[in-house]
This record gives structure tokens, C-alpha cells and sequence, in this order.
């Protein structure tokens, strides 16, 4: 593929063998040929079975940016972004590292103001940092409370609702341990809990399972079939490309680079 | 109890519970005021009382500042989670005012056991608002300039200023701690400025700064023009087509468009099920 200059519009369907090629597929796995592209962001288009489940679910989306646009020293990160995020919908973002997509997620949680465009979103927001936003200090019960009095939550339906994720990935809650002596992956555990209390509408994950051993990470997708089936609309940053067939949509960013020397407008050099 | 009052409560309990696992930091702000004081003993009581009362400042200042530092990256989540900027600020505010309480009380008790001032309200009235206003220099100064450094290196400046001016230099009233300062000058028996002034330069600094902090606080507040985040909004609710208040983005019909110098970020979507 590398070389080619086809008119973009021409070459969607290259797509899903692109993703076919990247994606280290298991036995267990959808075969190349499962792949179909049905849609590009912002288009509203629907169709298609999904899990069993029927259809594309037809509500409105829960989360919408439209035309997202961020600039770091004069670098243009996110160019007009789309995204559309429906409840009971998982949306896996990939892309190489400067790609942006840590800044379209903050961007979509409000943790980070674009230089243009909208986000709208019909639903409490939970966001999952790549880096654990943790206080060194505080205890992992502590950290719940915290977190569960800005919901209105009181001390022990905090602490329940938390330690309940938390067991369901492995972390039994009964050490009393500061996070700062806490190991990565179990950090990571309350980073994930943490986001997921007060039952968010939206679900933004930059790469949550980092430092997860592969029994969790595996138990991980599960859960996200869980909260998939829950409702929620889900977007989550992934580098683990063989996990891609376990999210409904794939949205790749593509990182800015310079043009190829010839290139013509309407071309894409970022498909090779 | 009004939300504002539990989640600024709550705050400051947890911001506490962190201080006071720091064992190190907390005997070393009780030291530093106690060593500076202890040091200048021999040049005379009134000395002594002065840098008793700045290395008071000293250490709530610090103690001011990385408590706002430490919460940095932590403090847009719990905004996300539903804390208002002023709850987090307001609970900070009140622990740090604790613990200057504290600082001041046992300054005070000692210096007059010690020392003997030749007034006993001055000091009173120095220790309590030396760390009024060093509280408010603290979060004002973490507010503004992000890194520990830069912090600690302005909170030097502004106190070691303060000691190495001459008493009588009108530049005296361009730094925060000179109304607890002339106080403490009155209690170690010197001439000083009178006494209403002094305190309407404390609690003006004390409003001013804490005002700058607050200003500052609002770069964290969660959601912008650009991003309006409906957090009453319960997830069923947000099923309801109803619930989004604009329409589907329109498709865009030259999505990857082409720049002459540079290719900006693309997105490319495709379904992975059949």
C-alpha cells in the first residue's frame, strides 16, 4: 500500500484489509474478511448486526465532538475531529503516539478546552487517566470516599461500591496501604474503580489496563462487554491491536507528518 | 449541612489525612520557626520575636504551597467528579488555617514564656495573623506558577525581602507579611506603625492573595464554552434521543482534506463486526 495516491474517497474499503493486516487476529477471532466498514465518524449511518444483539442501537449519541480542533505551539494535533459515541457502544482509539488521542479524550472530558469546535455530552463522564491520577498519601478506601463525595455518595456506599470493582479486579480492598506502596497494576485497579463510580453515562479510558497481569487484562474486556450491555457509551485508547475485535468501531487518529513530496490534495499519504 | 460545607469538609479531612502522614514535614514545620526564633535569642528578645513570627510565615507558606502542588494532577478528576473548584480550595483553606492555628498558638505560648514581650496583644495578634496571611501567600503562589521550585524560590524571596529591609522603608508595604511583621516588632517592645493600619494591611493582603488564588483555582474547573457536560443526567436518560440537544454531526464530505505543508490528524472508523 505503501506508494499508493488514491483518492481517499475511493479507498475506504482498503480499511478493514488494512486493519486486517495489523490485527495479529486469534483463533478465536473473526476471520479478515469479518471486517466491513459501515461508517466514518460523524456519519449516522447504521446497519449491520452487532454481537448477537440485533442492531445498531438507534438512540442518539451520548457523547458527540464535533470539529474538534487543538493546536499545541502551532502544531495542529486535532484538525475538524468527529466522533459520535452511542450508549451501549465501544469505541476503540488508536493511533501512533502524538497521534492525540490523550488530548481528544480530555478534549471530550472537558479536562482540556479545544480551539474550535463543540463537545456535547448527555451524561455524568468517567475518565480513566493513563497515569494514575492518585493522591501518594491516601488509602485506597480513603481515595473512594474522596471521589464518592463529589457524587453525594455517602462514606459507605462509596467505599462498597468501590471495593466491589476493585475485588472484580483482584484487588481485594483489606491492606489499608497508601497507594504510593501500591504495585502499578493495582494503582491502575482504583484509577479504573475510581472512574466508575456513580455509574457514568460515559466511559473514557486512555489505556486502562497498564500494568494489569494478563488474567485481569483479560477479565478487563469482559467487563467492558458488561458495561457495554449496561448502556454506556465507551471510548477507550488502546495500543493492544489483537483486543481491537471486542470494540464495536475503530477510530484511528492518524499523526501528523509531512506531506510526500508530489502528493496532490485529495490524497492520502497515511493509509501506508 | 449544605453540600458545599460536606464536600469542603470532606476535602479538607482527606488533604489532613495526607499531611499527617507526612511526620517528616510536620516536625519540620514546627522546627523552623522554633529554630530561627532560638537562633536570634542572643541578639535580644525583639529580633528574636520577629524571625520567630517569619519563620512561622515561612513554614505555612511552604506547607501552603505544596499542598496545592501536590493536589495538581489530581484536583481536574475530582472536579470531573463533582467538586466545585472553590470546594476544593475552601477545604484546603481551612486545614491549612488549622494547622497556622496551631503553629501560631504554640508560637505565641512560648514567646511569651520566653521572652516576656513587652505586649502580649501584639504578639497574640502576630502569631494569629502571620499565618493568615502566609496561608493566602502559599495558595496564591501555587496557584500561579506551576512547579515546586519556582514556588519555594518566590516564597524565599518574599519573606527574605521582609527580613533584610529596613524597618522604616515604605517598600515594607508592598509585601503581605508587614502587617503581622510591624506586630511583632510592637511585641518585642520596638517602635512600629500603629496598630489599625497594621491590620488593615494583613487582612487586605490576606484578601487580595487569596483572591489571586481563587482566580487561578478557575483553570480547573472541568468543561468549557466548547464542552457542555450535563452531569444531572442520568445514564437511562441519556439513552433518550431527546436528552442531546444538537444534531448529529453532518458527514463531512472532505474529511482527510489535504494541507500543502502538513498532514493534520485524520480519523479513519470501521466497524470490526460483521
Amino acid at each position: 500500500m505503501g506508494g499508493e495516491s488514491l483518492p481517499l474517497r475511493n479507498r475506504p474499503e482498503r480499511w478493514p484489509l488494512l486493519a486486517c493486516w495489523e490485527l495479529p487476529l486469534g483463533a478465536d477471532q473473526r476471520p479478515a474478511d469479518g471486517y466491513r466498514r459501515v461508517t466514518e465518524v460523524g456519519d449516522v449511518t447504521v446497519g449491520g448486526d452487532r454481537r448477537g444483539s440485533g442492531s445498531w442501537p438507534l438512540t442518539a449519541p451520548t457523547l458527540i465532538a464535533s470539529g474538534v480542533v487543538k493546536a499545541f505551539g502551532g502544531r495542529r494535533v486535532l484538525d475538524g475531529i468527529d466522533l459520535a459515541v452511542r450508549p451501549g457502544e465501544v469505541v476503540g482509539l488508536v493511533g501512533e503516539n502524538g497521534a492525540g488521542k490523550t488530548t481528544l479524550l480530555r478534549i471530550c472530558a472537558g479536562l482540556t478546552a479545544p480551539d474550535a469546535g463543540s463537545v456535547q455530552v448527555g451524561g455524568r463522564v468517567g475518565y480513566c487517566p493513563q497515569e494514575p491520577g492518585l493522591l501518594d498519601l491516601l488509602t485506597a478506601d480513603e481515595h473512594l470516599v474522596y471521589f464518592g463525595a463529589a457524587l453525594g455518595l455517602g462514606r459507605a456506599a462509596s467505599v462498597a461500591a468501590g471495593r466491589r470493582v476493585l475485588e472484580e479486579f483482584g484487588y481485594p480492598v483489606a491492606d489499608g496501604k497508601v497507594t504510593r506502596r501500591l504495585s502499578g497494576g493495582t494503582r491502575q485497579k482504583l484509577n479504573l474503580a475510581l472512574a466508575l463510580l456513580g455509574d457514568p453515562a460515559v466511559l473514557l479510558l486512555d489505556e486502562p489496563y497498564q500494568g494489569f497481569d494478563r488474567g485481569v487484562y483479560v477479565n478487563f474486556w469482559d467487563h467492558v462487554d458488561a458495561w457495554r450491555a449496561a448502556g454506556k457509551a465507551i471510548v477507550i485508547v488502546t495500543h493492544m491491536l489483537a483486543e481491537l475485535s471486542r470494540v464495536d468501531r475503530v477510530v484511528e487518529l492518524a499523526v501528523a507528518r509531512p506531506m510526500a513530496a508530489g502528493a496532490g490534495a485529495g490524497e492520502s499519504a497515511s493509509a501506508s | 449541612m449544605s453540600a458545599f460545607v460536606r464536600r469542603s469538609l470532606t476535602a479538607a479531612e482527606m488533604q489532613a489525612r495526607q499531611l499527617l502522614r507526612r511526620r517528616l514535614s510536620l516536625y519540620i514545620l514546627v522546627a523552623l520557626p522554633l529554630a530561627l526564633y532560638l537562633s536570634t535569642l542572643t541578639n535580644g528578645e525583639e529580633s528574636a520575636i520577629q524571625f520567630g513570627a517569619l519563620g512561622m510565615g515561612w513554614s505555612v507558606a511552604s506547607a501552603a504551597l505544596f499542598s496545592v502542588l501536590a493536589a495538581r494532577a489530581v484536583e481536574p478528576r475530582l472536579v470531573l467528579a463533582g467538586y466545585r473548584p472553590a470546594e476544593l480550595m475552601m477545604g484546603r483553606f481551612l486545614l491549612l488555617l488549622g494547622i497556622g492555628a496551631i503553629l501560631g498558638g504554640i508560637g505565641a505560648v512560648g514567646m511569651t514564656l520566653v521572652s516576656g514581650p513587652a505586649s502580649e496583644g501584639a504578639l497574640l495578634a502576630s502569631c494569629a495573623l502571620v499565618p493568615l496571611v502566609s496561608v493566602a501567600l502559599g495558595l496564591a503562589v501555587g496557584a500561579v506558577l506551576p512547579h515546586d521550585l519556582e514556588g519555594v524560590l518566590v516564597i524565599i524571596g518574599v519573606v527574605g525581602v521582609q527580613l533584610s529591609l529596613s524597618q522604616s522603608s515604605w517598600l515594607n508595604l508592598l509585601l503581605p507579611l508587614d502587617g503581622p511583621i510591624q506586630l511583632a516588632y510592637r511585641a518585642g517592645g520596638l517602635p512600629a506603625d500603629p496598630v489599625v493600619p497594621m491590620l488593615v494591611h494583613a487582612l487586605a493582603s490576606t484578601v487580595l492573595l487569596l483572591g489571586v488564588a481563587a482566580a487561578w483555582s478557575r483553570k480547573v474547573r472541568v468543561g468549557h464554552p466548547r464542552v457542555r457536560l450535563e452531569p444531572g443526567r442520568a445514564a437511562g436518560a441519556a439513552r433518550q434521543p431527546a436528552s442531546i440537544r444538537v444534531p448529529i454531526p453532518s458527514w463531512r464530505p472532505e474529511p482527510l482534506a489535504v494541507r500543502s505543508d502538513l498532514r493534520p490528524s485524520t480519523l479513519r472508523s470501521y466497524e470490526t463486526r460483521p
